[in-house]
């Protein structure tokens, strides 16, 4: 046995990491069911100023990248499409103008070193005990909002109109999942940076469709998918010293690819 | 000034003018449907009808112009198909739950009045439109509506079933007691489901009986080419735009 296994060191970032990935699989396969993989890209990009503000104003690096990503979702699921311009022109616009608007600004402040590469790709090594405590108790409280509005969020994701004339307010469940995609997305900055954060979400999610038959069915293959990763990742990050995100990220990209032959040959 | 709603008036659309980005979608459109009654909106491509009936059922507000709704108002909205190709892995029971839950017998039923029961466990991907057209209109009735707004019901039908889904309408309308506003490109198939007739061009053309619209000459260039429908729109609005006077000589009432 490894020494590293029951170390806390590796077993504070495994938790936290499970707690992202079971919450992110259900947000995840909306995020898939609704084509807006690209949307979360654009909500992690533009958080990178806001961790960048807040590096420098002394705040916690969460709060500026929520705020960040909460103002930007806030905005586009607001903005009418006025100018005609394509919402995804928008969004990749957005997307790197924010990535680079963060690093100049991290650039700008002499006073502070910090590395650009942990917030581009996580630094698992760096969440602290409390970090670990927070992020569960938020996966906790998201996932149990997430389940009290999931069959309202399902139903809008396949008919928006059918949803609206039932009655269903469609903006403020949009504001709602928005927020909390916004939210989620500033957690999981920590466990795989700022470029990795929508693999965490989309990768797991898009494997476990092909074996789905309900929506439930998507998000429990989805989270198992997603723990998988975050496990087998971790111990690869552990056992040679990979970084940790992109060994997360790698290896659910493994698991989507055999998905993904396994269906085509079940067809 | 307003007028109320009559008592027997499911919903009353009163001089509604829509437009998007300039152009002008609905003017000045007014109609009522009672209960129990089955009305058809027709018109040629791009004369507004989907965005009447999204207006009917609340889906787009229009710039002007009064909804009236019958208090309690509950409106079973059945649209074209699916926006996009649907992507949440789900089956049709399971679909029919998503506005109200029903149980195993009232989802089968409701199947069972558009000959559909055999989908019940399919996922909704894997059906082809027409079938998708079925469950969305006993998703409809499911929730027991006192109005159906049916957009191309028949789309991705084959004439078979079309021919059906027009014979049963009245039936369940007279087993539901529910009105029906119908949208539909042909005439003549709809014509004996329904009780009254629009012609929409953007503007109420004419309406009637079914026979009275259908009787009115050129009705057919309507749906031939834009240039004559053009020509047949003036045909039917002498009032305002008639290149040769009064022509009240037609049976359906022209406002």
């Amino acid at each position: 046995m490894p020494t590293w296994i029951d170390d806390p060191l590796f077993l504070r970032p495994l938790m936290a990491g499970l707690a992202l990935a079971i919450l992110g699989a259900p947000l995840g396969c909306l995020v898939v069911w609704r084509r807006i993989a690209f949307f979360g890209e654009t909500l992690a990009h533009v958080s990178l100023p806001g961790i960048a503000i807040a590096l420098i104003a002394g705040l916690p690096p969460f709060a500026g990248a929520a705020t960040a990503g909460l103002i930007t979702a806030l905005l586009l699921a607001l903005s009418t499409r006025q100018t005609g311009t394509g919402m995804d022109t928008v969004l990749a616009s957005l997307a790197h103008v924010g990535l680079s608007a963060g690093l100049i600004i991290l650039s700008m402040n002499g006073a502070i070193r910090f590395d650009p590469m942990s917030l581009l790709f996580g630094d698992i090594l760096a969440l602290s005990p409390s970090d670990v405590g927070w992020t569960v108790a938020a996966c906790l409280g998201g996932g149990l909002v997430l389940g009290i509005v999931w069959r309202r969020l399902v139903f809008l994701t396949l008919h928006r109109d059918l949803a609206r004339v039932s009655g269903l307010p469609d903006r403020a469940y949009d504001i709602l999942f928005l927020a909390g995609l916004a939210g989620y997305v500033a957690l999981a900055m920590k466990l795989v940076g700022v470029l990795l954060v929508t693999s965490l979400l989309v990768i797991p999610a898009a494997a476990a469709q092909p074996f789905s038959h309900t929506p439930e069915g998507a998000a429990i293959k989805s989270a198992a998918f997603a723990s998988g990763a975050v496990l087998v990742g971790l111990m690869l990050s552990f056992a040679w010293d990979w970084p940790s995100g992109p060994a997360i990220v790698a290896v659910g990209g493994i698991f989507f690819a055999a998905g993904q032959l396994a269906a085509t040959r079940h067809r | 000034m307003e007028q109320p709603l009559p008592p027997d008036t499911l919903i009353s659309l009163r001089a509604i003018c829509l437009s998007r980005e300039e152009q002008s979608i609905l003017e000045n459109v007014s109609l009522d449907v009672s209960r129990q009654e089955i009305l058809t909106i027709v018109g040629p491509n791009g004369a507004g009808k989907t965005s009447l009936a999204r207006v009917a059922a609340g889906l787009i507000r229009p710039q002007s112009g009064k909804i009236l709704r019958a208090p309690g108002l509950k409106i079973g909205y059945v649209p074209q198909d699916f926006p996009t190709d649907p992507t949440v892995p789900i089956s049709v029971r399971r679909f029919l739950d998503l506005p109200h839950r029903l149980n195993d017998t009232e989802a089968l039923t409701a199947l069972d009045l558009m000959s559909a029961a055999y989908l019940i466990n399919k996922p909704i991907s894997r059906i082809s439109g027409g079938e998708r057209q079925r469950v969305l209109i006993a998703m409809a009735l499911a929730s027991k509506p006192d109005l159906l707004i049916l957009d191309e019901p028949s789309k991705g039908l084959d004439p078979i079933s079309e021919n059906d889904l027009y014979a049963r309408l009245p039936d369940l309308r007279d087993r539901f007691g529910f009105g029906v506003l119908m949208i539909s490109h042909d005439l003549h198939v709809v014509m004996a489901a329904t009780d009254r007739v629009i012609c929409l061009n953007r503007h109420v053309c004419c309406q009637g009986t079914p026979q009275d619209v259908g009787a009115i000459a050129n009705f057919q260039t309507l749906f031939a080419d834009p240039e004559s429908a053009h020509l047949a729109l003036y045909h039917h609005r002498p009032h305002q735009h008639a290149p040769h006077g009064g022509d009240d000589s037609n049976h359906a009432n022209v406002d």
